[in-house]
């Protein structure tokens, strides 16, 4: 085999396994919106587009503005949900009275945003 | 950010196509570290997401070159330290005036993360440290050293 076939051979088995292991993540996400499985998502779409990103010259990038859309909100999700954990860990007693409702507005919000990740993730499926 | 495209036509087998990549994505990282110095948020995301798309790539190559292992794991630990620096930054732009308690707690953790972020950058250089394998690989970041991110 050539250099090039092996290089080419190469590159179509691990954009395989990136493709996979996204539908795996997406299924489980889309089985439970939780954010761990959020998390798992953003990971596996992230490889993914990085993948496309490295080898552009040989894989051709496929959905990319569709996979764009769904990092995005899969992004303010996670934002979100890192601002909820840190105000609740670091937060000052006297100020407990101020803190709740904000906690309960950034649940609502992450809520919102796990909607909206569903949505984008059901229209994003790639066949390996 | 935007990552630099790489032109794969003249590369000749699969050890000189991820030489190419190791090599543009390192050097996007090399680029932007400045910005540990400078704290500026853009400046630290872009360089948050080229340390990500430098880790990627290097836990795709680690079956076939696993001295670059280490180096991902780093880039992991960079990158997980500067994401509690966003997530505080983007609290205190939010933060009422009168929760002084919890502002004056949340810039202590900010700036603490921003700390162990630039000592995790320098100590990534040290001799036998975990860089090693990258900068033997792609023939960069020598002479960066300590120091690099105060640049």
């Amino acid at each position: 085999m050539t250099d090039d076939r092996r290089l080419a051979a190469w590159v179509e088995s691990m954009a395989r396994g990136e493709i996979r292991a996204y539908m795996r993540a997406r299924r489980a996400f889309l089985k439970t919106a939780s954010t761990r499985h959020l998390r798992e998502l953003r990971g596996a779409a992230r490889r993914l587009r990085s993948l496309f990103d490295d080898f552009g010259d040989l894989v051709p990038a496929r959905r990319q503005k569709a996979l764009a859309r769904l990092l995005s909100t899969i992004a303010q999700a996670t934002e979100i949900a890192g601002v909820r954990r840190i105000l609740r860990k670091r937060a000052d007693d006297r100020d407990e009275d101020l803190v709740t409702p904000m906690l309960r507005v950034l649940r609502q919000q992450e809520r919102h945003w796990l909607r909206y990740a569903e949505r984008a993730a059901a229209h994003l499926r790639y066949r390996a | 950010m935007k990552a630099r495209r790489i032109d794969l036509s003249v590369a000749c087998g699969i050890e000189d196509a991820m030489r190419r990549i190791a090599i543009v994505r390192f050097a996007e990282v090399l680029t932007l570290a400045p910005a540990l110095s400078t704290a500026r948020a853009r400046e630290l995301r872009n360089f948050r997401v080229a340390c990500r798309r430098l880790r990627y790539t290097l836990e795709r190559f680690t079956p076939r070159e696993p001295s670059l292992l280490e180096a991902a794991t780093r880039l992991k630990q960079l990158q997980k330290t500067l994401r509690t620096w966003r997530d505080c930054q983007n609290i205190l732009v939010t933060l009422p005036p009168e929760m002084s308690g919890t502002f004056k707690r949340i810039t202590t953790e900010r700036d603490d993360a921003l700390s162990r972020a630039d000592a995790l950058w320098r100590d990534a250089f040290a001799t036998y440290g975990p860089f090693e394998g990258l900068m033997t690989f792609t023939g960069l970041g020598y002479g960066v050293e300590a120091g690099a991110g105060a640049n």
